[in-house]
C-alpha cells in the first residue's frame, strides 16, 4: 500500500515537475475563487454597517 | 427573423441588468460550483493518475492534462473578450463591459499557468526552462496584453470609459490570436506542433485523448465559476450606492 | 439598423482588420528572424563568422552518434533530409535526445563545416502514446 503510494508519488521520477506544476494551478485558481469573494465580503460588511 | 431577434436582444439586456443578473446568479452559483469542480478534479485525476504513460516521455508528458487546456483558455478567453469590446463598444451594454474586465484577470491567470507549467515541463524534455522561439514569445505577448487591459481599466477612474478603453485594446490585441496558433508551422521552433486539431484526427490513443477532452471541458467550467464570480463583484462594486445593492445583500445570509 | 451603430460596426471592423494586417505586415517583414534555428540547407552557403553563436536544427540521423569512451563528448550529424550537419559537443544532454528524434543545437560553425555545440536541446513531436502501443508499431514496420 505504502509503496504503491510512493509510486504514485513518485512518478518515475518526474513526480517533482507534475506535482509542482498541479500546485501551480491549484494556487492560480485559488487566488481567483479568493479575490471576488473578498470584495463581496468588503460591500457586505460596508452596508451591513451602513443599516445598522 | 428581426422579431426573433430582438426578442433575443432584450431577453439578454434584460438577464445582464446589475440586479437581476446578481439574483438569478446566486441560484445557480452553487451548482456551478458543483459541477465545475467535480468535472475539473475527475479529469485531472483520470488524466493524472489513471491514463498510461507516454512510450518516450514517461509520466512527465502527465503535464499536458494542465498545459494545454489552460494554453487554449488563455487564447479563448481573449477571443471572448474580444467579442465582449466589440458589443461594448457598439451596443453600449453596461454588462457587457463589465464582463470584459471580468475575464481579463482570469484570462491572464489561465496564460500564466501555461507558461509556468510549460516550463516546468520544458526542463525535463527539452533541457531547458525557456527559449525564445515563437510560440513561447508569442504567448508571452498574450499575457503582457492581458496585464495592459487589466493596468489600463485600473487607471482610469470612470468605469465607463475604462469599458470603452479596453474594449478598443483588445479588439487590437486580437492580432495575436492566430500568431500563436500558426506559430509553430510558419517558424522553426522548440515547441511541438498541436496535437489536437479541427481538421484530422489527434495524434494520440483514446485513452490519452479521453481524459485531455475531459480536462478541457473542466477548465470550460471552472473558467464560467471564476467569471460568474469575478462578474457578481463587479456588479456589485459598481452599483454600491444603489438601493438594490443593499436590499440584495441584507436579505443574503453571509 | 440604426445609423450611428452601423458606423461603429464599421469603424471596429476597420481597427480589427488594421491591426491584424500591421501584425502580419511586421511578422512577414520579421519571417526569417522568428525561425529560432537554421536547418543544414541553410547553413550549407552561408557568410557567417565563425564566431556568431547559432542555433541549428533537424533529425538526429539513425545510427550517427558517436560517443567517446572516456568523456561526455559526443559526435552526430544532423538531417534535414536534404543535407547533413556533423555536430560536436560535450556536457550533459536532455532525456528526449535520441535516433531519429528533433534535436536544436546552440553554437558555433567552423570553417571546415563541422558544428561546435555547447548547448543540445530536445525537440520532440506531437505525438504520444502508451509504450505497449509503440511496441506493436514498431513490430508492423
Amino acid at each position: 500500500m505504502i509503496e504503491q503510494i510512493s509510486t504514485i508519488i513518485s512518478m518515475d521520477g518526474n513526480g517533482l515537475y507534475v506535482w509542482s506544476c498541479l500546485f501551480i494551478l491549484f494556487f492560480i485558481i485559488g487566488i481567483n475563487i479568493y479575490l471576488p469573494n473578498r470584495k463581496l465580503n468588503r460591500i457586505y460588511k460596508e452596508n451591513k454597517t451602513k443599516a445598522q | 427573423m428581426n422579431k426573433i431577434w430582438n426578442y433575443i436582444k432584450d431577453w439578454f439586456i434584460e438577464m445582464g441588468s446589475p440586479p437581476l443578473f446578481f439574483k438569478w446568479s446566486s441560484k445557480i452559483l452553487p451548482w456551478l460550483l458543483f459541477i465545475s469542480i467535480t468535472v475539473f478534479i475527475v479529469g485531472l485525476l483520470w488524466g493524472l493518475f489513471y491514463s498510461p504513460t507516454d512510450y518516450k516521455q514517461g509520466d512527465v508528458y502527465r503535464i499536458i492534462y494542465i498545459h494545454v487546456p489552460s494554453a487554449i483558455l488563455g487564447q479563448s478567453i481573449f477571443m471572448f473578450m474580444a467579442i465582449c469590446g466589440f458589443i461594448t463598444m457598439v451596443w453600449r451594454v453596461k454588462i457587457s463591459g463589465m464582463l470584459l474586465k471580468s475575464a481579463a484577470p482570469i484570462g491572464a491567470s489561465f496564460t500564466l499557468i501555461a507558461l509556468l507549467t510549460g516550463s516546468i515541463w520544458g526542463k525535463p524534455t527539452w533541457g531547458t526552462w525557456w527559449v525564445w522561439d515563437a510560440r513561447l514569445t508569442s504567448t508571452l505577448i498574450l499575457f503582457f496584453i492581458y496585464a495592459a487591459i487589466i493596468g489600463l481599466h485600473s487607471s482610469i477612474d470612470d468605469k465607463t470609459k475604462a469599458d470603452r478603453a479596453i474594449s478598443i485594446l483588445s479588439l487590437v490585441g486580437i492580432a495575436i490570436i492566430p500568431i500563436i496558433k500558426k506559430s509553430v508551422d510558419w517558424w522553426q521552433t522548440l515547441h511541438q506542433p498541436s496535437t489536437f486539431s479541427l481538421t484530422s484526427a489527434p495524434s494520440m490513443t483514446p485513452d490519452m485523448y479521453q481524459p485531455l477532452l475531459l480536462c478541457f471541458l473542466g477548465f470550460y467550467l471552472i473558467f464560467a465559476l471564476l467569471l460568474t464570480m469575478n462578474l457578481r463583484a463587479e456588479v456589485v462594486i459598481r452599483e454600491k450606492n444603489r438601493s438594490w445593492v443593499s436590499k440584495q445583500f441584507l436579505n443574503l445570509e453571509r | 439598423m440604426n445609423p450611428i451603430r452601423k458606423q461603429r460596426i464599421y469603424a471596429l471592423t476597420a481597427i480589427v482588420v488594421g491591426s491584424i494586417l500591421a501584425v502580419y505586415l511586421v511578422v512577414s517583414a520579421l519571417s526569417k528572424n522568428l525561425n529560432l534555428f537554421y536547418s543544414p540547407t541553410d547553413l550549407l552557403n552561408n557568410d557567417l563568422s565563425p564566431e556568431t553563436l547559432i542555433r541549428a536544427g533537424g533529425m538526429v540521423r539513425e545510427g550517427s552518434i558517436k560517443r567517446s569512451d572516456t568523456s561526455l563528448s559526443i559526435e552526430f550529424i544532423v538531417t534535414d533530409f536534404k543535407n547533413d550537419l556533423k555536430i560536436q559537443y560535450s556536457g550533459i544532454l536532455p532525456d528526449l535526445f535520441s535516433e531519429k528524434a528533433g534535436v536544436v543545437v546552440q553554437g558555433y560553425l567552423e570553417k571546415e563545416g563541422t558544428f561546435r555545440a555547447i548547448e543540445v536541446l530536445a525537440k520532440h513531436d506531437e505525438n504520444y502514446m502508451p509504450p505497449e502501443v509503440a511496441k506493436l508499431m514498431e513490430q508492423t514496420e
